[in-house]
């Protein structure tokens, strides 16, 4: 590979100790946000409902989408990842040739493919209003029919992620088509372990992390059986054990009853009906069937192999570690550095070791992540840390819109710099040079294609060392500073997804061989003394499955005759010529698999072992002892490196296929009517309508409800919101306009009845809305309407009209991290000023100031503190009132019982846990949707008044300071919905008095 | 109050038996079957007709100016050549998914789920003659010169006589049928979705001879001139002895990943189509390809094989008619949805069945 010259990429240095470097482009927030501030702005007195916090999905990229229209797709792309979305195109259709036969089936429409160039960018997408963790390979919307993908630099990982999804196009529209012939509501599903395993299992071959987990499972012990699946619904697990399902079923019964059961889906509602037919078997019989099958498969391999934990020893064991780094300070002491998420959000901690690396302190964070836009998150599966000899840490996290790489110094326990490089958007395992002047580092750029950088601090210099579409990866400098060595999938097997390591000689510019073979090797590190390089290898055996991933040293080839090779500026492809063989040494035997070995100074290896499906932190001593007794050694064949460097199929745009631009076409999002009957209220229904492009980036609403009782009230109570909103941008926009007619209950009218606010009202008028996402957890928010307002309260003779025109802003943070029922960790706050006037009357004329601050202590991992205080005002003429009281708030107090134009509230509660995951040890509450149960000890304490702090308004409880204390319970139902259970005593009178019986109040949602 | 009770037992019984008509006259049932060998391209759409299902695997049929049509939510409908409106519809209640057989005025229907797996429909009276319960039947009837055969999905096999079973036997139970019996050399050929082939003796169910191909088969077969022709879901199409079992030829497609579909025969061409889009012609006696045409989608129905043309439908919507000695395409059309079923061709017209509920008759216009 030849070197390439200093590029022209611009590099963002945040200075020392910058607290937040968010002076990259950023943008975006929540839907739901601003869903909410659109209707709120009618009245922007009602800010209360306003309880919406949330993290803003930020799109910091106006990608300029193009389509490009093969035979049964719609791949829509952006200019600078053509190329790979030609390759994208050529795997779906590949795909769809092969999954066509497999299903028996053809797709009647096109289906639309959405690709991203990387993890990063794949994040801003709007086809989903979620949030896109790291790690997620893709996935499938299946109201619209979308298929969302990012590459991420590892083009077999690419080509499997579009197969994976295709499958799960051809599973949705088979079954879909087998309900509809046989006209079966389509309201059943299949099982998630079925159509997510058949997803793995058709998209290619068991790969390594497969093995690794299944191998895990039954040797620790943790393997659900068939009966009890349903236990690891949706779990990473749960997508293993289905591919390990669907294999068994393939070689047992044959690969054809796989289409079997999606052919007779319509035949029970329950799979295990399907299942008991199509495979002939009763449900329990066919589960142990597949448990003697995987028995067979991996228990032989036991023999000889070394359980992690009885052969190394634990550096950091709780929770997830990975990606270790050690250092010396100069005073001897060690410390051992890595990534982690020991509490729910992810850390980089380091832990005190002793000459052994044993611990001797618990790990603690030393750069606490997810918090702030600064750190917010570490890529904690794919980017290793480094340590440079004079105590620079470096390592890198997504920082706004790229990944930036930080440094900080361990001497002077402070922040180094941080550098971002305009171009390359994800960022991955910056390493040292010896003399700590530079860093070499994997990145991904616009393109998609992920190559090695180097970059010298001092000149602020970034020099791209490749350039083409091999994954690049793990580089480490040699003690000697003149190499790389990295781990890629440019060796002439990569098409058959082999990784192998090679040496970069910066002299040079030449690339060759380190290791060769049909293996996945990974995460180079030298030895201190530059002779060795140790690494992870996950290797088939001869049933062509892959073994454990263990840990292999080679021979460096500074020891070695030199190899030769030729620099590929000048030489065709495929002409690396290696001409020695490096021996390369078994160190391990795992049952499962290790990762980022670490070789240090007194012959330790610190690395992340993967047990009991957990990852931690762990040392292994004497490594010349491991090398003299290797497992295994063998010279590497690199004579047999000849091949031709391999490349993928693709389809050219314009060439071969049409490519045109994208344009907005909105399609139905949702249609729900609804109709209500009230003793009260009488009759009322409505409709929302929702659209929006292919892409999520453009939205239209339109509601219609109405109220009326009779004919000649239907249109005068018609309810009309149509509202639009702009998300392609890093600012939000929202606007709309409205009619709004008939009788209303409100509680904050301030000149409606205390006991039954009701009256009439009609308000015509537009909004606007606009959202800034100053970070990933801040936001400022600005929301104007006018409206022309007519209100008739016959009881009090009041008939007024008003030219209203509000105006509000606000500033949000939220870095709150969710439990099943709630926060636990965090704070979150909002701060918002309203003002309201009546621009022709001056009948209205009231300024809003609202303060919420909502802060968790997590004491314990199932014990958190929480505190919250609100302050709200609304002063002026005609200003609304604010309400409390409800399970949400006020507890004890009925819901809008406590009101007033001004308010204060607190709320604190100790959240504990009194049953977790029962379902996992009691499987008959699963089916109830039983998540977990908690607890949660409150007390409460609010004053709401209007003109006079103390002046007593018994209705509406105003002029006092009111209370609460007690306990309650939260139980969660399926996941996602809480029920909550209240008992204590209501204080009242300043707590000066106590009601003698308790209350008890049963309500549903979240804790604050 | 008897009176209303009254009025409302007659509506009742008047609603129901108005949904239920299906009568097909004397003299349909006793005419002729139409020609089947005229149809030729180009082909006009004659009619349509929404049959309210889904429709399984097999061909409908025909009975003088009527189309049979089972559907996937269990009705049988009547339809006018003619006019393409409706002449009848009875519900069965369950999935139908093998086609139906007549014999005399009687029809008998294959239920393809519940415990009523067989019924017998007089057709001229329009009632149920009786009904047999056990296991559903999930794949078509075959008729012979005296009674039927079916096979549930135990699977067992059954020579009826009438509503009598004249003998029955037990396959292997961990191997469902899906392909429909032939009667092939006076032995009536079953195949289980394993590749075992077995023919059996019609006069007491005994097996005559195995051959086990050892390749999955999951569709029809197709028998003509003492050869019967085994298409199965991993690219291999093989043609054996109808007489003895012995294996005369295998072919294997270039994808051998492809399910072939159902093939069509006459005593010289062997056409079928495929998953990757291909129709292919083989020369019945050597198994040599003659012509091999790309179409656009899945091919999972059985083609229908003319002097003139070989009629195709595909998953792709289309129905295409191809040259019978060169393969080429003579004619095409789109229709509305997904063709999964055998194309029917009587007299001039070709009868199509397509998702995701239609009925189409195509009728030549060649001169």
């Amino acid at each position: 590979m030849p070197a390439v010259g200093p590029q022209q990429l611009n590099v963002r240095r945040h200075p020392t100790g910058a607290r937040d470097p968010c002076v990259m482009r950023q943008s975006r927030f929540l839907l739901a946000a601003l869903l909410l501030l659109g209707l709120g702005l009618v009245w922007p007195a009602e800010a209360q409902y306003w309880f919406h916090f949330g993290r803003n999905k930020i799109q910091y990229e106006d990608f300029d989408w193009h389509v490009l229209k093969t035979d049964h797709f719609d791949i829509y792309f952006y200019p600078e990842m053509q190329e790979l979305a030609e390759h994208g195109a050529a795997f779906a259709e590949e795909a769809y040739t092969e999954l066509q036969n497999k299903f028996n089936f053809s797709l009647g429409h096109r289906t639309p493919i959405v690709f991203y160039s990387s993890n990063l960018h794949f994040k801003q997408t709007n086809v989903t209003d979620g949030f896109i963790p790291d790690g997620v390979g893709g996935f499938f919307e299946f109201l619209k029919g979308r298929v969302v993908i990012p590459a991420n630099g590892n083009l077999h990982r690419f080509r499997r992620v579009i197969r994976h999804e295709i499958v799960h196009v051809f599973t949705l529209n088979k079954v879909a088509r087998a309900y509809r012939d046989h006209r079966i509501p389509p309201d059943r599903f299949l099982p998630l372990w079925f159509t997510e395993g058949l997803a793995e299992y058709w998209s290619g071959e068991p790969d390594f992390q497969h093995e690794m987990v299944m191998r895990d499972a039954l040797f620790s012990n943790f393997f659900t059986g068939l009966q009890n699946i349903y236990r690891i619904n949706g779990t990473y697990f749960m997508y293993k054990e289905g591919e390990a399902l669907c294999h068994f079923i393939a070689e047992t019964f044959g690969e054809e009853k796989l289409l079997e059961m999606m052919d007779n889906a319509w035949r029970d509602r329950d799979f295990r009906r399907v299942m008991e037919y199509v495979l002939r078997e009763d449900f329990q019989v066919i589960g142990d069937r597949w448990e003697d099958w995987l028995k067979e498969e991996y228990y032989p391999r036991l023999s000889g192999a070394e359980v992690p934990t009885l052969l190394t020893a634990a550096v950091s064991a709780r929770g997830f570690n990975s990606k270790p780094v050690v250092y010396r300070h100069l005073d001897g002491q060690r410390q051992v550095f890595f990534v982690g998420n020991h509490s729910g959000y992810s850390n980089l901690y380091q832990v005190d070791v002793d000459d052994e690396y044993r611990p001797i302190a618990k790990p603690q964070p030393l750069i606490r992540g997810e918090r702030g836009g600064r750190f917010e998150s570490f890529h904690m599966l794919e980017s290793r840390l480094s340590i440079s000899p004079n105590g620079m840490l470096a390592f890198v996290t997504k920082s706004g819109e790229n990944d930036v790489i930080h440094t900080y110094d361990l001497h002077a326990r402070r922040y180094g710099d941080s550098y971002g490089f305009d171009g390359l958007i994800a960022v991955y395992s910056p390493t040292w040079s010896p003399d700590g002047k530079k860093l070499a580092f994997s990145s991904i750029d616009q393109s998609g294609h992920i190559d090695l950088y180097l970059f010298d601090l001092a000149q602020g210099a970034l020099q791209r060392l490749t350039r083409d579409l091999y994954d690049d990866r793990d580089p480490a400098w040699s003690p000697d500073g003149r190499y790389l060595a990295f781990s890629s999938d440019r060796t002439s097997l990569g098409h058959q997804h082999a990784y192998n390591l090679f040496r970069y000689d910066l002299q040079s510019g030449i690339i060759d061989y380190i290791t060769f073979g049909n293996h996945h090797d990974f995460s180079p590190r030298w030895s201190p003394d530059g002779k060795h390089i140790v690494f992870t290898s996950a290797r088939k055996d001869s049933s062509g499955r892959y073994g454990g991933q263990d840990i292999y040293v080679v021979h460096a080839a500074a020891t070695l005759p030199p190899l030769v090779a030729i620099d590929s500026m000048t030489a065709a492809p495929g002409t690396w010529l290696p001409s020695a063989a490096p021996s390369v040494r078994r160190l391990t035997h795992l049952t499962t698999a290790a990762f980022d070995p670490v070789w240090t100074e007194d012959q330790y290896l610190i690395f992340t072992s993967f047990e009991n499906f957990n990852f931690t932190i762990r040392s292994l001593g004497a490594v010349d002892s491991l090398l003299a007794n290797a497992k295994q050694q063998q010279a590497v064949n690199l004579a047999a490196a000849n091949g031709t460097p391999w490349q993928f199929p693709s389809i050219k745009a314009e060439t071969q296929v049409e490519k045109i631009r994208y344009r907005r076409r909105y399609g139905l999002d949702v249609a729900q009517g609804q109709i209500s009957n009230n003793a009260i209220w009488g009759t009322s229904g409505g409709a929302v309508l929702s659209f929006s492009d292919l892409l999520g980036d453009d939205r239209l609403f339109l509601m219609l409800y109405s109220t009326g009782q009779f004919g000649g009230s239907l249109l005068k109570s018609m309810n009309i919101e149509l509202s639009r909103l702009e998300l392609h941008r890093r600012t939000n926009v929202g606007y709309g306009v409205f009619r709004y007619g008939g009788r209303r209950y409100d509680f904050t009218d301030p000149d409606a009845s205390l006991t039954f606010p009701w009256y009439w009202e009609e308000v015509y008028g537009a909004f606007g809305a606009v959202s800034f996402p100053i970070s990933k957890f801040k936001r400022i928010e600005l929301s104007t309407a006018a409206s022309y307002d007519r209100k008739q309260i016959p009881e009090n003779r009041i008939d007024r009209e008003a030219y209203l025109v509000s105006s509000s802003v606000a500033l949000v943070h939220d870095n709150a991290l969710f439990g099943m029922n709630g926060p636990v960790d965090g704070w979150r706050a909002k701060l918002s000023v309203a003002y309201t006037t009546d621009v022709r009357y001056s009948r209205v004329n009231y300024v809003t100031v609202a303060a919420d601050i909502r802060k968790y202590f997590r004491i314990h991992r199932n014990v958190t503190y929480a505190v919250r205080a609100m302050v709200r005002g609304n002063h002026g003429r005609e200003a609304r009132l604010w309400f409390m009281g409800g399970s949400w708030d006020l507890r004890g107090y009925p819901l809008f019982d406590v009101r007033g134009n001004k308010m204060w509230f607190t709320s604190n509660e100790l959240r504990f846990s009194i049953l977790d995951r029962p379902f996992l040890y009691m499987p008959l509450l699963a089916a109830f949707g039983i998540s977990n149960l908690r607890g949660a000890l409150f007390f409460d304490a609010a004053h709401a008044w209007n003109d006079g702090y103390r002046e007593r308004i018994p209705q509406i409880f105003a002029g006092e300071t009111l209370g609460s204390a007690g306990l309650g319970f939260r139980l969660n139902l399926f996941g996602g919905f809480v029920l909550r259970y209240d008992l204590g005593y209501r204080f009242r009178e300043g707590f000066t008095q106590r009601d003698d019986h308790l209350f008890r109040q049963f309500f549903f949602g979240y804790d604050f | 109050m008897a009176t209303i009770a009254h009025k409302v037992v007659f509506w009742l019984v008047l609603l129901t038996s108005g949904c239920a008509v299906l009568r097909i006259p004397d003299a349909e049932l006793n005419s002729a079957h139409r020609d089947p060998s005229i149809v030729a391209p180009p082909l006009r759409l004659a009619w349509t007709y929404n049959a309210g299902a889904g429709f399984g695997e097999e061909a409908p049929i025909v009975l003088g100016d009527h189309v049979l049509v089972a559907t996937r939510n269990g009705d049988l409908h009547a339809i006018s050549v003619t006019s393409g409106k409706r002449l009848g519809i009875k519900s069965f209640g369950e999935s139908l998914e093998g086609a139906p057989i007549t014999s005399g005025r009687m029809l008998y229907v294959p239920v393809d789920m519940g415990r009523r797996s067989l019924v017998a429909f007089d057709l001229e009276r329009s009632t149920i003659a009786w009904r047999r319960s056990g296991d559903a039947v999930s794949v078509g009837l075959l008729a012979l010169e005296s009674g039927f055969v079916s096979v549930d999905q135990v699977p067992v096999v059954r020579r009826h006589d009438g509503s009598s079973v004249v003998w029955e036997r037990l396959l292997d139970e961990q191997h469902q049928i899906h392909a429909r019996p032939l009667l092939a050399s006076g032995h009536i050929i079953i195949a289980d979705e394993a590749g075992l082939i077995q023919a059996l003796d019609p006069g007491d169910g005994a097996v005559v001879w195995q051959q086990p191909l050892r390749f999955p088969v999951f569709t029809g077969m197709a028998s003509a001139a003492g050869r019967i022709f085994v298409s199965t879901t991993r690219g291999t199409l093989f043609a054996l002895s109808a007489a003895n079992g012995t294996m005369l030829w295998t072919y294997t497609h270039q994808d051998k990943s492809a399910r072939l579909a159902t093939a069509a025969t006459d005593a010289s061409t062997v056409v079928f189509g495929a998953t990757d889009g291909t129709v292919t012609a083989l020369e019945a006696d050597s198994g040599r390809a003659l012509w091999q045409w790309q179409g656009d989608g899945a091919i999972a129905g059985a083609p229908y094989l003319n002097e003139h043309a070989v009629y195709v439908g595909s998953m792709g919507s289309m129905v295409s008619a191809l040259d019978r000695h060169t393969g080429t395409l003579s004619w095409e059309t789109k229709l509305r949805g997904r063709i999964k079923s055998a194309v029917a061709g009587y007299d001039d017209f070709l009868v199509v069945l397509s998702e995701p509920r239609y009925v189409y008759l195509l009728k030549s216009e060649a001169e």
